[in-house]
């Protein structure tokens, strides 16, 4: 039996409410993260120990929020979770996911480059959880090898981001205006003193980060900081020739001084050297949609209530009906959403199976994408654009009402308000039962 | 507990407050310091008093304080327990707890009979039943035949009222509630889950105190 030594010597039994701390894990600017056991379910996290007054002291508060907030937003598997917030008179603390791995950074400086194929792994879950921070509005703006934990599976989880932009730091002229960021991975444009786009510093920083785990050593160094600006200004960056011409092109095309020329992501995915083995990670496995049922289902009421058979779904009863309303929906305490705009509704005379159909007609044509998964259906609309703020992402769920009466409810989960609506409209007048009827 | 009028509920609660909230409830006493922040929000956006009327409480939900619905309505009348018209903090901790994921099922059967006996007679009778759905119809912009309420209202009542009185008791409401979990979907806020989160700024006013024991205090 393996007993994990939770640091015994370190403060020994320490209790933080449900949470047993034990060894530190590490320190920085305004404390310590320590390694923590829940006492309930035995599960161990990662608890980041901030001082209050350092923080206080620094005018870092917006800082910290920030942070809590853009992890709140970032749900993905790649990206390290944040689970609660405590905090103390004097300290605050934040519940983190334990990456049990360490840093890239370390697997690099000890065991050297890594194999292309497992380099391309890595890169494609970097880049696959980017892009999603992208799509939700957030820029990192400090990405670096010492800022990917790898797990014990050899899956990437990218942590730190006290740094990230959100879109209210967008000045008019759309462009960010704050010189941060580690010095070897930091972009030309950061360093020239211009505005910039969070988007393509953060591929700049992917293309250094990709060539440190195939090459093992950094595009741009210099002990002198003056020289080191200027290399990187200029992009001068030495590619090995023992590279695949496939990497060797990616890094060059990541690593262009020129912000009209560097690639997008949405070039990175089309590459044919990045889509070798690659298999997007679905945000929406990790978090098993908590608020909203984000599936297409028919509603058998009969299996809820344990009688009859699927073939023969009872009738959905009137307090089930009555339990839509959103006027009975607290969510709208949480939200900056009116909650009766997230949740439209009508009825129909066309059979689930016909439903399901042309509703997969109707999304289709109007350019969304229909995601089929254990025999459930989403709608999905992708933007491909960098400064999307988020897909928009619907669920309909089909109640029967009477043998030939169905009521279908779309959820909405995340996206475009004004562009929802125009889908809701689309369906409910090719799909519903009209007042006239 | 110390009484938290008006006055004291627009500083940040003491900690004895906390602590008694989170004794009573699923909350930790930072939880009930994050709900604070949302609490002090949502009650001085029409009028700066710690307390939360029914406008203010319409507003919170719909962004408009106009939506007047029987559900609204009686909702808002579920969480102003001391029948004031206005609800402050420690009934608006209470009233949520119900919603909270580790809340008892018992709770929630029982916060949902209430929320349904729309008349506080003891009972779900079809009259009241017909008047939600209905509601619920007009609000949704949805039409159905009066045959088609009757019927749904039938089965209902057939699944429901096993005495066949007439009308729904709270033995009967449990009965039906565990066959049709799904009813009770609303009285569950997963959001609650992460109230640290959505709401951060307490940790710059927490008054909480660390402890290194066994016998530590929740926070």
């Amino acid at each position: 039996m393996v007993i994990l030594n939770l640091g015994r010597n370190e403060g020994q039994g320490m209790r933080l409410g449900k949470y047993e701390l034990g060894k530190t894990l590490g320190e920085g600017n305004f404390g310590k993260v320590k390694l923590a056991r829940d006492t309930h379910s035995g599960k161990l996290f990662a608890v980041k120990i901030l001082d209050k007054s350092k923080i206080i002291d620094l005018n870092n508060t917006d800082q910290i929020k920030r942070e809590i907030f853009t992890l709140k937003l970032l749900k993905h598997p790649n990206v390290v979770r944040l689970y609660e917030v405590l905090a103390s008179k004097t300290k605050i603390y934040m519940v983190l996911e334990y990456v049990n791995g360490g840093e890239l950074f370390d697997k690099i400086a000890s065991k050297g480059k890594l194999k292309e194929a497992v380099g391309r792994k890595i890169f494609q879950q970097l880049i696959d959880c980017v892009s999603f921070c992208h799509n939700k509005g957030v820029f990192h703006r400090d990405l670096k090898l010492e800022n990917v934990l790898v797990d014990a599976k050899g899956n990437i989880k990218i942590t730190d981001f006290n740094l990230s932009a959100l879109p209210q730091h967008f000045r008019a002229d759309g462009l960010l205006h704050t010189t941060c960021g580690s010095p070897n991975y930091v972009a030309p444009e950061i360093l020239a003193n211009k505005g910039y786009d969070g988007a393509t510093s953060d591929i700049w920083s992917c293309g250094v980060i990709l060539y440190v785990i195939l090459t093992g050593y950094l595009p741009f160094d210099d002990r002198n900081l003056a020289v080191l600006y200027q290399k990187i200004l200029k992009g001068e960056v030495q590619i090995p020739r023992w590279l695949s011409p496939g990497s060797q092109n990616i890094i060059k095309r990541m690593l262009d001084v020129n912000l009209k020329t560097r690639i997008t992501m949405a070039m990175i995915k089309e590459d044919e050297w990045f889509k070798e083995g690659y298999s997007p990670a679905n945000p929406e496995d990790e978090e098993e949609s908590v608020y909203i049922d984000e599936d297409f289902s028919i509603h058998d009421v009969s299996l809820e209530a344990d009688q009859g058979s699927p073939r023969s779904p009872t009738l959905i009863n009137a307090f089930q009906l009555i339990s839509m309303s959103s006027s009975l929906d607290l969510s709208g305490l949480f939200e900056q959403e009116d909650v009766s705009e997230r949740k439209i509704r009508f009825t129909s005379i066309h059979s689930p199976k016909d439903l399901v159909e042309r509703l997969e007609d109707i999304v289709t044509e109007m350019g969304f994408r229909v995601q089929k998964k254990n025999g459930m259906l989403k709608v999905v609309q992708e933007i491909k654009t960098q400064k999307c703020l988020g897909n928009l992402s619907v669920a309909a769920e089909v109640f029967e009402i009477s043998p030939s009466l169905y009521v279908v409810e779309l959820s909405k989960s995340c996206g475009d308000a004004s562009v929802y609506r125009q889908l809701c409209k689309k369906l409910s007048n090719d799909l519903g039962v009209h007042k006239k009827e | 507990m110390g009484c938290m009028n008006s006055k004291s509920v627009r500083k940040f609660p003491a900690r004895e407050d906390s602590l008694d909230l989170a004794a009573e409830t699923a909350f930790t006493v930072n939880e009930v310091e994050a709900l604070f922040v949302l609490f002090r929000s949502i009650s001085n956006s029409i009028v700066n008093d710690g307390l939360l009327s029914k406008e203010e409480f319409q507003l919170a939900i719909f962004k408009n304080k106009k939506k007047d619905n029987i559900f609204a309505n009686r909702i808002f009348d579920l969480f102003d327990v001391k029948k004031l018209g206005v609800v402050d903090f420690e009934d608006f901790v209470r009233s949520l707890n119900v919603f909270h994921p580790n809340a008892s099922l018992k709770d929630k059967i029982a916060f949902s009979f209430r929320l349904y006996d729309l008349h506080n007679t003891g009972f779900i009778e079809r009259p009241e039943v017909k008047e939600m759905l209905i509601a619920l119809l007009f609000e949704s912009d949805m039409k159905l035949a009066d045959d088609v309420i009757e019927t749904i209202l039938d089965k209902t009542f057939v699944e429901a009222d096993l005495k066949q009185d007439g009308k729904i008791d709270t033995e009967e409401w449990e009965t039906f509630v565990k066959r049709n979990p799904s009813v009770l979907k609303i009285m569950t806020l997963p959001y609650l889950r992460d109230i640290t989160i959505s709401f951060p700024s307490f940790i710059f006013n927490s008054t909480n105190v660390e402890r290194v024991d066994e016998t530590s205090t929740r926070l």
